[in-house]
């Protein structure tokens, strides 16, 4: 049921799966982990839901369905024009959405010095992305944006040994490809740094242009047939 | 320093089972992060019960053995435009939404059940404490959404709704420092039945928590404790310190030991020597 409707879309549109085929995250809980062995960060995707590792994180596709559509809002006009379409997977869980968190809790806090550093490097796709937060009186905590150069502000604090959510937002509909670099400084190893390490969205449309592309996808696919024969 | 004598009434009471565990020793939860935890057993008289499940190490506190603690460091003040959560300018310590590492990281979890129910819900039944007590968080475009507000009295709409195995994180706020023991009944609805667990007490301790001014205990027998000490009840004051002592002649006192009054009676096993002469107790506070 979970990623049912996204196999059938990949299947009409007559999309090549990868050899080993990605698995979808649509609901539940699901956290972006970071973990650190033998002087190394692993930074992966952990399914809360069935207990499952995906390491390097491609293996899972974060699906940001189409109940996340919203009109952006003037307190969000940071990330896209008020008016326009906003995709919006919160950091309050919504049972129809992908509830995605960001987890240290594979770390050991006395091995690090200070908080780590979660920093966007790269946004491929057909829209933006953005990271905020709400404070505790729902003042907008911008964390990342695309939308205005990528910089070493675009980043999370996170605390070693911890778990948090915060808002992710989208522009366009599409497929994503989101590039993050953990860095800390580990007691013995001294400052330590992932690398550029890719996660992979999908950003659902609205039903109806959902329907429209499904029938685009059976026009691509009755092409591809005769193309074969 | 005052010395309160007290009187020792001898009657017969009933053995509370279920004494309170006073504050000096619970577990104090202070930046952990702590969830709220909704306990559906599959069998047994107590199908449903809230524990404390400390997610930094793992662990499972009873209700009872617990405190949640909002540090001086959590103390805001309410911004113009929210009443609901208070008047602008007034104080309110609270404990985040967001994850702060000073504080504590307070959740509410549907997670690790043993049945799947289709609903499950946390009602705030009543709160004892100095000030109020509001529970909020903000949606992703800046709605406010409360859960819980005795400012404006409680009904069956001061709950949460956590998402079966699911959890999530609220703004918990104080308007007053002091201990606050918020009473919560979980239901969970299962095949289009309702289950209900006990009224279950969390103690709060929002800091600086003013210190315990002991007021008259009461000593009470019990009866006798199977090693032939005298079991004595003590009232008094919750969370005061009172120090048990004995004489034979009213006059020479001696210190037996220091009980923590608790909200329901503490048992006192008092050692009865053998050939003892007569021997009265009184409790008195430090």
């Amino acid at each position: 049921m979970k990623s049912l409707s996204l196999f059938a879309l990949a299947l009409t549109t007559g999309l090549a799966l990868p050899a080993t085929a990605q698995t979808f995250l649509t609901t539940g809980h699901a956290d972006i982990g970071i973990a650190y062995d033998a002087g190394a960060f692993d930074l992966h995707v952990h399914d809360e839901e069935s207990a499952t590792e995906f390491s390097p994180p491609s293996g899972a596709v974060l699906v940001v369905g189409a109940a996340a559509q919203t009109t952006t809002p003037g307190v969000l006009s940071a990330f896209a024009p008020v008016g326009s379409s906003l995709w919006i997977l919160p950091k309050t869980q919504n049972a129809s959405l992908l509830f995605l968190g960001f987890g240290t809790e594979e770390l050991t806090p006395s091995d690090w010095t200070g908080n780590l550093t979660l920093s966007l490097k790269s946004v491929s796709g057909p829209g933006n992305f953005g990271v905020y937060d709400t404070g505790t009186f729902g003042d907008i905590q911008i964390k990342m944006n695309s939308a205005d150069g990528i910089a070493a502000g675009d980043s999370l604090t996170l605390v070693p040994g911890s778990h948090g959510h915060y808002n992710l937002t989208f522009t366009a509909p599409g497929n994503y490809t989101i590039g993050l670099e953990a860095a800390g400084t580990h007691v013995t190893d001294g400052a330590v740094s992932s690398g550029t390490v890719n996660y992979s969205f999908t950003v659902v449309p609205e039903p109806e242009e959902y329907a429209a592309l499904a029938a685009a996808g059976l026009v691509g696919f009755a092409l591809w047939r005769r193309a074969r024969r | 320093m005052i010395r309160l004598l007290l009187i020792a009434v001898v009657l017969v009471a009933t053995w509370m089972r279920c004494a309170a565990v006073p504050l000096a020793e619970r577990v104090r939860l202070t930046t952990e992060h702590v969830d709220l935890r909704i306990v559906l057993a599959p069998e047994g008289t107590n199908l449903l019960s809230l524990v404390a499940h400390d997610g930094d190490r793992g662990t499972n506190h009873s209700a009872t053995n617990f405190v949640l603690v909002a540090a001086e460091s959590a103390k805001l003040s309410v911004p113009d435009g929210f009443p609901d959560l208070g008047p602008a300018g007034s104080d309110l310590w609270v404990l985040p939404a967001s994850q702060n590492p000073a504080l504590l990281y307070l959740g509410i979890s549907g997670e690790g059940l043993a049945l799947s129910p289709q609903r499950l819900d946390l009602f705030l039944r009543r709160v004892d404490g100095p000030g109020s007590c509001v529970v909020w968080q903000f949606d992703g475009v800046g709605g406010l959404s409360i859960s819980l507000n005795t400012r404006d009295g409680l009904t069956e709409a001061d709950r949460f709704t956590p998402a079966v195995g699911g959890h999530e994180h609220h703004n918990w706020g104080f308007s007053t420092n002091g201990l606050y023991t918020l009473w919560f009944q979980a239901r969970s609805t299962v095949g289009g039945t309702n289950a209900w667990s006990p009224e279950v007490p969390v103690l709060f301790a929002v800091e600086p928590v003013p210190a315990v001014v002991a007021g008259p205990a009461v000593l009470a027998t019990s009866g006798l404790e199977p090693d032939g000490s005298l079991r004595m009840l003590l009232s008094g004051t919750p969370d005061a310190t009172y120090t048990v002592e004995g004489s034979t002649d009213l006059r020479a006192w001696e210190p037996i030991r220091q009980v923590t009054a608790g909200q329901t009676p503490q048992a006192v096993p008092l050692p009865l020597p053998a050939q003892s002469p007569p021997r009265f107790f009184r409790a008195i506070t430090p």
